[in-house]
């Protein structure tokens, strides 16, 4: 059983972006605990010499040509930018 | 009158008005049921020539509507306007259904009660101090209380068909790749599926027959064509079923629901159905696995709200700290723990131990489930163990998941599922569900109609539904 800390917590809040609070990552902290116990249970099955199975799909995929289509209504995509200056988007700095 | 009408009803009576009285019942009821996230005015709604015409249809709030915004019941999302519509509406749009509405879910799909939505909780028409299930329970609930004639949901668990049982409605699940998630906002891109929600089996045939195909903007669609209606009233004589001796062992198995799944075995049988129990070892294991898969997909797919190009921004001095801060705001409580939870698993360190691990046991129970459809024509187990809860009632978030344990292995294996009611346990419907083997799908149809056709429950084959008093 791998351990669950504080320590476990910041580390993937960081890869996640998240930001928690210490009662958040309490709680999260008890809940991944509990959850990752049960899933203890997978160590039961044998599975050397098994193929993951990362999707049902039995075949590849058809991939289309890479083509360029114009999209017909690019100022409802504008309209969703939270922040913007003649077209582009602002977003705060890198390096802030 | 126009609360039990079905698709089929529809085509027979007079339609210019049923886009009004469908407004008019949601006026009427949704302050209490809460279904919809968002109604459409009278004039925002489109009405175009097909042969389903002004039929009106409720959409869940995770299938983009192109100018109708689109919230996952996120507030991330909340001021969300896409720019498209999503495959399966452009095909409903084009055969003359209404939208009139988006419904209400768990935030972004993640729960199994609708309790998770950041705006409100919806309830269950036969009880309103119940949940309606989820995550599709707005549109359960909207098409169960006769809001609408019908809706679509989306299932990664059993968030079609769980809260289809819960609200004594049809719910299907199709197989994986037979309709577009062009336009469904993802979640878990290898078990999501959108799926039809209907007061009678023929209703989800019908809906089906027009939403499925190959989709050039979706390449894990495939090419098949299906025919859902020619066959669907040929009964199931000489069909063998397979029921997993695992039912019988599960120990949260609510008793009237064990009653009710026993009286379908003895009609099915009845009907010419061949029912035997079978052992699937690894049926054990599809919670857990599903919960390693499910939230390592999430908490990729959820990486692309990060305040920049649409949603929810809360600008700080720089950007990190505006992703951080914009995502801890923007998502809620069970949406931030399956991040957690799936970016360990697929972190460096664990990514062998815990997700790659999953996805092999995910298949052996395809393959252990592959070995049953050799067999049997289809599986049959209860959707869920128990009926629908009291609001607030289940908060531990283990027990919450455990609820799934007869839905997940569907999705898991991409195979088709049915919910169709089945009577009651404590005066609130159950559902039985139909499993079969992948793109059999007109075949669970069929049987499900069967069992529809003939469940002493039900009244000339029609499902009974709730009186919404308010």
């Amino acid at each position: 059983m791998i351990r669950i800390d504080e320590e476990l917590i910041r580390h993937l809040e960081n890869l996640a972006r998240l930001q928690l609070s210490d009662e958040q990552r309490r709680s999260i902290e008890k809940d991944m605990r509990e959850i990752l116990s049960y899933m203890e249970l997978l160590n039961e099955v044998e599975v050397s010499g098994v193929e993951p199975m990362y999707t049902p799909i039995e075949s590849n995929c058809d991939l289309r040509a890479d083509e360029i289509r114009p999209f017909e209504d690019v100022e409802t995509i504008k309209m969703n930018f939270p922040r913007q200056k003649d077209g582009h988007i602002v977003v705060p700095g890198i390096h802030a | 009158m126009f609360q039990k009408l079905t698709i089929e009803d529809c085509l027979e009576v007079e339609r210019r008005n049923l886009v009004k009285e469908s407004l008019s019942e949601i006026g009427r009821v949704d302050g209490v049921l809460k279904s919809f996230i968002t109604v459409l005015n009278e004039e925002q709604i489109e009405v175009n020539e097909g042969p389903f015409k002004a039929i009106p249809i409720a959409i869940k709030d995770n299938i983009v509507t192109k100018n109708i915004r689109t919230t996952c019941a996120s507030k991330i999302l909340e001021n969300y306007v896409p720019p498209y519509d999503a495959t399966v509406v452009r095909k409903l749009k084009k055969a003359g259904f209404a939208i009139v509405g988006k419904t209400n879910l768990d935030e972004f799909a993640m729960g199994s009660s609708t309790e998770r939505s950041a705006f409100f909780v919806t309830r269950n028409p036969w009880d309103l101090s119940r949940v309606p299930g989820g995550s599709s329970g707005g549109s359960a609930t909207a098409v169960a209380s006769g809001e609408v004639v019908a809706a679509l949901g989306s299932d990664t668990g059993g968030s079609v068909r769980q809260p289809a049982a819960f609200c004594g409605i049809v719910g299907f699940k199709p197989t994986y790749g037979l309709v577009s998630r062009y336009g469904l906002v993802a979640f878990a891109s290898s078990l999501d599926q959108i799926g039809p929600m209907t007061k009678s089996v023929r209703d989800a045939a019908i809906l089906m027959q027009i939403i499925h195909g190959k989709d050039e903007f979706d390449s894990t669609t495939v090419d098949v064509k299906m025919d859902f209606l020619s066959h669907i009233e040929q009964g199931i004589e000489g069909f063998r079923f397979a029921v997993p001796v695992e039912v019988y062992e599960y120990e949260g198995l609510d008793k009237e629901v064990a009653e009710r799944f026993e009286e379908c075995i003895k009609l099915v049988e009845k009907l010419g159905g061949k029912v035997e129990k079978v052992k699937i070892p690894t049926l054990k294991y599809a919670v857990a696995t599903y919960y390693v898969i499910a939230p390592a997909e999430a908490s990729s797919n959820l990486a692309r709200y990060d305040g920049v190009k649409y949603g929810l921004r809360i600008e700080k001095a720089g950007l990190k700290e505006t992703y951080s801060v914009t995502r801890t705001t923007g998502f809620g409580e069970e949406v931030r723990r399956r991040i957690m939870l799936g970016t360990f698993t697929l972190s460096a360190t664990y990514y062998e131990a815990y997700f790659n691990k999953a996805q092999k046991v995910r298949r052996l129970l395809a393959n252990d489930l592959n070995a049953v459809f050799d067999r049997f024509d289809a599986i049959l187990t209860p959707t869920s163990p128990i009926p629908a809860f009291k609001i607030g009632s289940i908060t531990d978030p283990l027990a919450y998941y455990l609820m799934d344990v007869f839905t997940t292995f569907a999705n898991l294996a991409g195979v088709p599922a049915l919910s169709v009611p089945f009577g009651f346990a404590q005066g609130l419907p159950v559902g039985i569900q139909v499993v079969g083997k992948r793109f059999e799908d007109p075949k669970v149809l069929r049987i499900g109609r069967s069992i529809e056709k003939f469940s002493p429950y039900n009244e000339n084959g029609r499902i009974p539904l709730p009186v919404v008093r308010t």
